[in-house]
């Protein structure tokens, strides 16, 4: 029977912070994430050099060894590993030093569990094909080249920003964004805005999407984001 | 420096004077030597004989030492017969006897062997160095007492008032902070330097009454959330509640939780833009493209609320900014003009290009902030009163103050009846 269940992706959290260690790593196996807590830099190198992970989640701040030296360390071995970099510095020059040194995203604390599991989500999903032109998500079809869009043959007329947030959905269908992660995607801001300003533009983009009597093809998820699948 | 000066004086009146006989010594002795024998003996016998002040005398000596004429007893010993004045003792002879003393002597040996001595009494000498001295001593003595006195009393009353400002300071670091270091209202250093630490202090007391300010808003304004959250857990864990009534307990918990967070959050983001090390995201931007990004951004909510938006631009123009920060501020300025318009009233964005800077102009059709209030408003945590059901951290206006702060922009409201206006004015160095 084990052979028919996909193996479970392994998580390394690297992380000083004991109990907040304990509840996330808790929530990742709740999701069905198998997780992993290494509590220092120098452990969590010997940990990643020995098995197979499929994402680190590193604490910026480390004993021992710095989390952005660890993922220099871990890089110059051309270990390949996406990284989401935990961080109690938001500044924004902090956050791109994270990123150069290897970071694939980079979440400040204090994060809802929903976000860092969005994150996470977004982080493991293979990225659809970038060659694919046309996009399909049930009977929505968006044209990359021709930067048009129909749904059952019915063209729908979108404002350039509305087109790049349903292509940003298009591509991960079946997954939960989160409204900070369309807003530093989708509009390149690196700020939280404290208005529903994402709400309503996705609401827009709703309703030219699902006209009457269509099933709804973006749904809202209750204290995280969004997210596009077919109706079934 | 006096006591130098004094002796300087004494010094040279004494050498000028020991030099000045001693000229003349050799000027009588000349004079006497080219004359004959017996014209000598007789110059001698009238003219230093006859001196009746005993200054000047002269005696002719026989090549054995025996005196021929004059008023010594005998040549002094060891006066060199060279021609030149010498300092040496001698006995002298007048109408009561020997006299030893001591005398400014010139010796020569004449032609025939005999010994010429003309010489002076070093007394009268002495004397003048004495008066000199004595002159100088009656204004040295008073001079230095005065220069002692007035330092005592300069330093005394420097001591003094020393003194009186680190009692000052002591009650300062006590925690006095309104006291002044005191001034006696002169301009001398001290006073200088106290009127700098009390400008200083002034500051200080300014800054930390603002941060006593913002420490008491911010423990209210954590405490206000953080108290509801707690009434509600106590609530909830007091009651045999049903799942559903918990996950709502638990809601409204984690909501009030994000609120303080929100706070915290403002104040490390106000505090890092204050430190001004941002400004690494700086680059040339079009105006007209950050207020048409702003626009598009906005449009939907304020159409969402009935409001009317409108765009007006001018002229593009490059300013050196953040982009981010600076759509930050722009998004917490439109945020508030969509807040407090009225319904199906109207908010606006603009581009003026009037001036030298441009500007920035964000209008709603509301009554706006109260012109006493304007200040305040930039303020951390003050929020008109009106407003306190709306909800947010407080910070807006102030992260708005401190990005256009790190910019070098300035913020001005007013009244443009109808309506409120807040203008962003982009100075720029390159303008």
């Amino acid at each position: 029977m084990e052979a028919y269940i996909l193996p479970r992706q392994h998580i390394l959290l690297v992380e000083d912070d004991a109990d907040l260690a304990n509840t996330i790593a808790s929530e990742l196996r709740d999701r069905g994430y198998e997780a992993t807590h290494s509590a220092d830099g120098p452990g969590a190198v010997a940990t990643v050099r020995e098995s197979h992970y499929d994402l680190l989640i590193v604490d910026r701040l480390l004993p021992g060894l710095d989390g952005i030296a660890l993922i220099r360390q871990i890089r110059s071995e051309s270990i390949h590993i996406p990284v989401l970099f935990l961080s109690a510095l938001s500044a924004v020059d902090d956050r791109v030093r994270g990123l150069k040194a290897g970071g694939d995203d980079y979440l400040t604390k204090p994060f809802a569990l929903d976000e860092l599991l969005a994150r996470v989500e977004a982080l493991l999903r293979r990225p659809r094909d970038a060659r694919e032109t046309v996009l399909r998500v049930g009977d929505v079809a968006i044209d990359l080249i021709d930067r048009t869009v129909q749904r059952r043959g019915r063209p729908i007329d979108l404002l350039p920003r509305e087109f790049k947030l349903l292509e940003y959905l298009m591509r991960r269908p079946g997954q939960v964004v989160t409204r900070a992660m369309l807003f530093e995607d989708v509009w390149n801001y690196r700020f939280a805005p404290h208005t529903n300003l994402v709400d309503v533009h996705i609401g827009k983009l709703r309703r030219k999407i699902d006209t009457q009597g269509e099933p709804p093809m973006i749904q809202s998820v209750v204290g995280s984001g969004f997210v596009l699948r077919a109706p079934d | 420096m006096t006591l130098l000066l004094f002796g300087f004086i004494y010094w040279q009146t004494a050498w000028l004077e020991t030099e000045r006989m001693e000229r003349r010594l050799m000027n009588e002795y000349a004079i006497l030597s080219r004359e004959t024998p017996a014209a000598m003996e007789a110059d001698i016998n009238t003219h230093y004989g006859a001196d009746l002040h005993r200054q000047v005398f002269a005696a002719v000596f026989a090549p054995d030492g025996t005196r021929i004429v004059g008023g010594l007893q005998s040549a002094p010993p060891g006066l060199a017969h060279d021609r030149l004045p010498h300092e040496t003792e001698s006995l002298r002879l007048d109408g009561r006897g020997i006299t030893r003393e001591r005398v400014l002597a010139v010796a020569g040996r004449l032609n025939d062997g005999r010994v010429l001595v003309v010489g002076r009494s070093e007394e009268d000498l002495d004397k003048l160095r004495g008066l000199v001295l004595r002159a100088l001593s009656l204004g040295l003595v008073p001079a230095l007492a005065a220069a002692l006195g007035i330092g005592l009393f300069a330093s005394q009353r420097t001591i003094a008032k020393v003194r009186r400002v680190n009692q000052a300071i002591t009650r300062i670091m006590q925690g006095h902070l309104s006291e002044r270091l005191p001034s006696s209202g002169g301009m001398d250093e001290l006073d200088q330097l106290a009127g700098s630490v009390n400008t200083m202090l002034a500051e200080i007391e300014r800054l930390l009454g603002e941060v006593k300010g913002v420490g008491d808003n911010i423990a209210h304004d954590l405490r206000t959330p953080l108290t509801r959250m707690r009434a509600r857990l106590e609530r909830a864990r007091g009651r045999t509640s049903s799942p559903a009534e918990q996950d709502e307990v638990l809601g409204q918990a984690i909501v009030d939780l994000d609120q303080t967070l929100a706070i915290i959050t403002a104040l490390l983001r106000i505090g890092e833009l204050e430190a001004g090390q941002r400004k690494s995201g700086f680059a040339n931007l079009s105006l007209v493209g950050l207020l048409q990004e702003a626009a598009e951004l906005f449009t939907p909510l304020a159409e969402q609320r009935g409001l009317q938006f409108q765009l007006t631009l001018s002229p593009d123009v490059d300013i050196s900014g953040d982009r981010d920060l600076l759509m930050e501020a722009l998004v917490n300025l439109l945020d508030n003009a969509i807040k407090f318009a009225p319904k199906h009233g109207c908010v606006g964005l603009a581009l003026l290009r009037e001036t030298s800077s441009p500007v920035i102009r964000i209008t709603d059709s509301g009554t706006g902030v109260p012109e006493h209030e304007r200040t305040a408003v930039l303020d951390r945590f003050y929020r008109a009163d009106p407003s306190r059901h709306v909800p947010g951290s407080g910070l807006g206006l102030s992260l708005v103050a401190a990005i256009l702060r790190l910019h070098g922009f300035s913020l001005a409201m007013h009244d443009l009846n109808p309506g409120f206006a807040v203008d962003i004015r982009c100075n720029s160095g390159e303008e």
